[in-house]
């Protein structure tokens, strides 16, 4: 144990560590902040610039920028509605209503804080039950990651707008814009109509970017003569009290962020939507309605994004699979740099396991210190003159999706998604679906097939196994009844037996 | 939560077709994937979800007939109050600039057509003063310049016309 | 198509043509390269790709920038870099796919023929994998299971055209094989599911497998070669079990670099010495052996003898199993 914390200090002693994690720290805020710009980018780039380096500064700078960046995110949430990277997408629902409300001030340092909060909760879960919860995430079976989209999606439910017709068509036309390109599974072209450039496919941050920033600085484009909203940056600190309330919902929140960090086949950007999810089912009265600018629709995506970071880092270190893509560059890393990842990486090199807890936590404490300080001076980016801030945000929103594969057939993507995202919330549509499908949709699509292929093509076997596993039983009774209490059938079956009672 | 009050938006009808044909498209061309030929063939999700779209096409439509119609004054038709009110002149000019924007990318290069863009962008939105306008634009074009170019080392375009 | 510009270019072409060559000669590379890396961040290309490129550098004395451009199995990348200008400024990162483009109808573009091998870095061996609770204990242990329980027994694959896939098909051809397989994202997926007990067995990099099958989570039943490999000690090679196999090998996924084939002669020259340079990096040798790789380090002529031979029983292996699009007699492949 001795041993351990000597480790896990290493990077709070060493004050070359400790710059080099505050410096990834701060890039990384910036680097999630900026759409286009991700983190899973900016540490391959790290790779190439620390190669000659030992490992330890490499794997510092990374674990900052990671952690920054998973956070950073939300600041462009709130204050542009563009969410920096896809983990920020749950967050943009309600923080920019919150900036609209001259709240950014409140809503960044709210999410800081919980940001920090589930930041410590996933590595609190890395440090005491990695093992074990490397082992759990094995179990998931291709059926059980259907079972994990199909709760995701019920989201839509939620997120329909008008109505519910409204929300599922958002949903499918998701999906189907996420089936564009070449199918992983029998390299057949899905909607390519025969050309090349669609065989990638749609880059979801593409869409992200239009549908969320562009078609909303189209709509804003309505109200250029009304004066910005004058931002309250009195207190950016949340309050003590305010804290203790919504400790429960951040805790349930880490939670969910842990696990779907951990498995292997998703990270941050599902677990902030399943958290979002999750608290407006539970949260009975909301500061404010959900996606008006309720507190509780920050608090529950930004701290499950960044325990999913801990989580993510549960597989890769103690079985040498990565949990997300940021978590698969660092094994790359780790390869170049020499070291063997795989289960034996924490028998041969024990020290890197609780050096990687220890920088996290120093990661998370400078990502606390970072987030904030200038919160003011960003607050005041939604006090810009409308008819500044739009060209800037277009100018942004072109660049940063140019950068994700350096295509301009993904810039005209997102001029698209910008235009009709605009028609789609005038005629009283919400474009979250939109997204929500564009990320779970593939997800949906490949575990279906994996499950149906494995169940031999038999479609009753295929259904068998969703009741003799245990795993999948516990999923499939989940994902039912979150859907009967979503359907007239449930509420009238709950009042009957109110009354009898 | 719903919000039955609301008044039909001009266009709104022709949008609700548009989706509905949008939604067919996308179920037939799914099923023509691979013809559906077993129960794990590629062609299942796109199938299912043009299908999900054609479905609840037809009840936005049916909502859409229900509602009050747009207000409609004197002297103006739907396809006027369409213009003036759901694209009125900022957004057309705005959306055709950003188009025009992207088309100049490859063969302008970035930085030309960026900071073009932004002046125009800047100087018809905010009507400040030319140097104002100017100050702002390179301004803001060296910044993202740095970032994306310089620390990031992404690969703008360069553009070939002036090579 | 003539225009009036490209026909003021010809004329000045005369003039021009002496004095452009010999700057291009001494000069080169005047600004950074960029290097399109075919598949995503962390697999084992983009390892590679970024491990052997700061050694490069040193020898070119100019800086790749590498980006990752995934997508259409790889055929995005190299589109890209097939209608970049052929000046040896665009390099293309890849591994063995797009020699199967043709067969699979992803791109028409034929790799040995369109591009120029700079150099063929490393080539990987597959090892067969099974899940450790799994009886089997030699590949004939396997090939017997899969005879005697036709469509049953679950192979974890990455697609049409993938190592599992080529390796398998390979396999049948002993005949009265018939398994299921099932395409995960990748060959790190694909483990992961082995290990959870999603899949049976997988053909696998011998990268990619070796810790696993150190811990003991995994068993390797035989190394894809007809030698065993020092980085899977006392696992056989398939050829101990069924000797017929030995016609495929040396088979499995190879890395390299290429850049078009009309890029200038000396331009080539410049780029292949600097690769040939880099690739000999003794830490970078010592890397790809560490992952179980097989050190190529060749290019040219003979980097194409290797691709065609590679090509040829692959393409043909696939037509066999009756897993080609199109025949590769169609597209000028000759039998192996």
């Amino acid at each position: 144990m001795s041993e351990g914390l000597t480790y896990f200090l290493m990077s709070w002693t060493d004050p070359k560590l400790l710059l080099l994690t505050a410096a990834g720290t701060f890039a990384g805020i910036y680097i999630g902040a900026i759409p286009g710009l991700s983190v899973t980018m900016a540490a391959s780039i790290l790779i190439s610039f620390t190669f000659s380096w030992d490992v330890n500064p490499a794997l510092a700078l990374i674990a900052g920028v990671y952690m920054g960046g998973v956070y950073g995110g939300s600041r462009s949430a709130i204050l542009l509605n563009i969410p920096g990277a896809p983990a920020a997408i749950a967050t943009a629902l309600d923080g920019f209503p919150l900036a609209k409300r001259g709240e950014a001030g409140v809503a960044i340092g709210l999410t800081t804080v919980t940001s920090f909060f589930g930041g410590f909760v996933g590595i609190i879960a890395l440090a005491v039950a990695a093992p074990a919860i490397s082992e759990f995430a094995l179990l998931f079976a291709p059926r059980d990651y259907l079972l994990l989209a199909m709760m995701g999606l019920l989201l839509v439910g939620s997120l329909s707008g008008e109505s519910l017709a409204k929300g599922l068509y958002a949903g499918a036309l998701g999906i189907a814009l996420g089936m564009v390109g070449m199918d992983p599974m029998t390299a057949e072209g899905r909607f390519t109509f025969g050309t090349v450039q669609l065989m990638g496919g749609i880059p979801y941050v593409a869409a992200m970017i239009g549908f969320f920033g562009v078609s909303e600085a189209l709509a804003q484009l309505h109200n250029l003569k009304v004066a910005p909203v004058k931002q309250n940056v009195s207190r950016i600190l949340p309050s003590w009290s305010l804290l203790r309330r919504y400790m429960p919902l951040s805790l349930r929140s880490s939670a969910i962020g842990v696990v779907i960090g951990a498995l292997p086949g998703t990270g941050g950007d599902i677990a902030a939507l399943m958290a979002y999810d999750q608290a407006k089912r539970t949260v009975k009265n909301p500061s404010r309605p959900f996606g008006e600018g309720a507190y509780e629709g920050v608090v529950a995506p930004e701290s499950a994004n960044n325990a999913a970071v801990g989580g993510a880092y549960i597989p890769m270190l103690t079985l040498g699979i990565p949990g997300d893509a940021v978590t698969a560059v660092i094994i790359g890393a780790l390869f170049i740099h020499g070291l063997k990842p795989g289960p034996m990486l924490m028998i041969e090199t024990p020290h890197l396991f609780w050096f990687t807890v220890g920088n996290l936590t120093l990661a998370n404490v400078f990502m606390l210190i970072f987030g904030l300080t200038g919160v003011r001076i960003f607050a005041k980016v939604v006090e810009t003159p409308p008819g500044i801030l739009i060209p800037l945000i277009m100018i942004l929103s072109v660049v940063g999706t140019y950068a994700i594969q350096n295509s301009v057939v993904d810039v005209y993507w997102m001029l698209g998604f910008g235009i009709f995202g605009y028609f789609l919330r005038t005629y009283g549509f919400q474009v979250g679906p939109v997204v929500l499908g564009m990320i779970l949709g593939p997800l949906m699509d490949t575990s279906y097939r994996r499950a149906m292929i494995s169940a031999g093509d038999d479609p009753i076997a295929f259904a068998l196994e969703f009741v003799t596993s245990p795993l999948s039983l516990v999923l499939t009774l989940a994902v039912t009844l979150l859907l009967l209490g979503q359907t007239p059938v449930w509420r009238g079956l709950k009042g009957r037996l109110t009354r009898q009672g | 939560m719903e919000e039955t009050t609301r008044r039909r938006q001009p266009g709104e009808t022709v949008f609700g077709y548009l989706l509905l044909l949008f939604g067919l498209f996308v179920a037939t061309e799914g099923y023509r994937i691979d013809g559906l030929y077993s129960p794990s063939a590629a062609g299942m999700f796109p199938a299912l979800a043009g299908g999900v779209m054609a479905l609840s096409a037809l009840a936005i439509i049916r909502r859409t007939h229900r509602m009050k119609p747009a207000h409609i004054p004197e002297g103006s038709g739907t396809a006027r109050e369409f213009l003036r009110r759901t694209t009125p002149t900022d957004v057309a000019v705005m959306a055709l600039l950003m188009l025009g924007y992207m088309l100049a990318l490859e063969p302008f290069g970035f930085p030309v057509a960026s900071f073009v863009f932004l002046f125009l962008a800047i100087f018809y939105l905010h009507r400040g003063s030319l140097l104002a306008t100017l100050l702002i634009s390179a301004g803001t074009l060296a910044a993202v310049y740095l970032v994306f170019r310089v620390l990031f080392t992404v690969v703008l375009p360069t553009g070939w016309l002036f090579r | 198509m003539i225009t009036r510009r490209s026909l003021g270019g010809l004329a000045a072409l005369p003039l021009l043509a002496g004095s452009r060559m010999a700057a291009a000669q001494e000069a080169y590379p005047t600004r950074d390269l960029l290097g399109l890396i075919q598949w995503g961040a962390g697999g084992a290309t983009d390892v590679t790709a970024r491990a052997v490129t700061p050694h490069v550098e040193q020898a070119l004395g100019a800086k790749i920038v590498l980006q990752n451009r995934p997508g259409g199995s790889g055929a995005i990348a190299m589109t890209a870099v097939h209608t970049a200008p052929a000046d040896g400024y665009t390099l293309l990162y890849a591994a063995e796919n797009p020699l199967l483009y043709g067969v699979l109808n992803l791109s028409r573009i034929d790799l040995v023929n369109e591009f120029y091998a700079v150099n063929v870095l490393a080539r990987g061996v597959p090892v067969i994998v099974v899940n450790a609770d799994k009886p089997w204990r030699t590949l004939k242990d396997l090939v017997a299971d899969m005879r005697a329980n036709p469509g049953r027994i679950r192979m974890a694959g990455t697609g049409p055209g993938g190592q599992p896939h080529v390796v398998s098909s390979m396999l049948s051809s002993l005949g009265n094989i018939r398994h299921i397989s099932i395409p995960f994202d990748g060959e790190g997926p694909g483990l992961t599911a082995l290990q959870g007990g999603h899949a049976d067995f997988m053909p696998a990099g011998s990268g990619a497998a070796a810790q696993h099958v150190r811990a003991g989570r995994l068993r390797a039943l035989a190394v894809w070669n007809t030698e065993p490999l020092p980085s899977f000690p006392g696992v056989p090679p398939a050829t101990a079990d069924f000797p017929e196999l030995a016609r495929f090998m040396p088979w499995g996924s190879f890395y390299g670099v290429w850049v078009r084939r009309s890029v200038p002669e000396d331009r080539r020259a410049k780029l292949v010495a600097a690769f040939k340079a880099g690739a000999s990096n003794p830490q970078f040798v010592e890397l790809m052996q560490g992952n179980g790789n097989v050190v190529m380090n060749i290019s040219g002529d003979e980097a194409d003898n290797f691709l065609k031979r590679w090509q040829s029983v692959t393409t043909w292996t696939l037509q066999e199993a009756g897993a080609a699009r199109t025949s590769p007699a169609e597209l000028g492949i000759p039998r192996p």
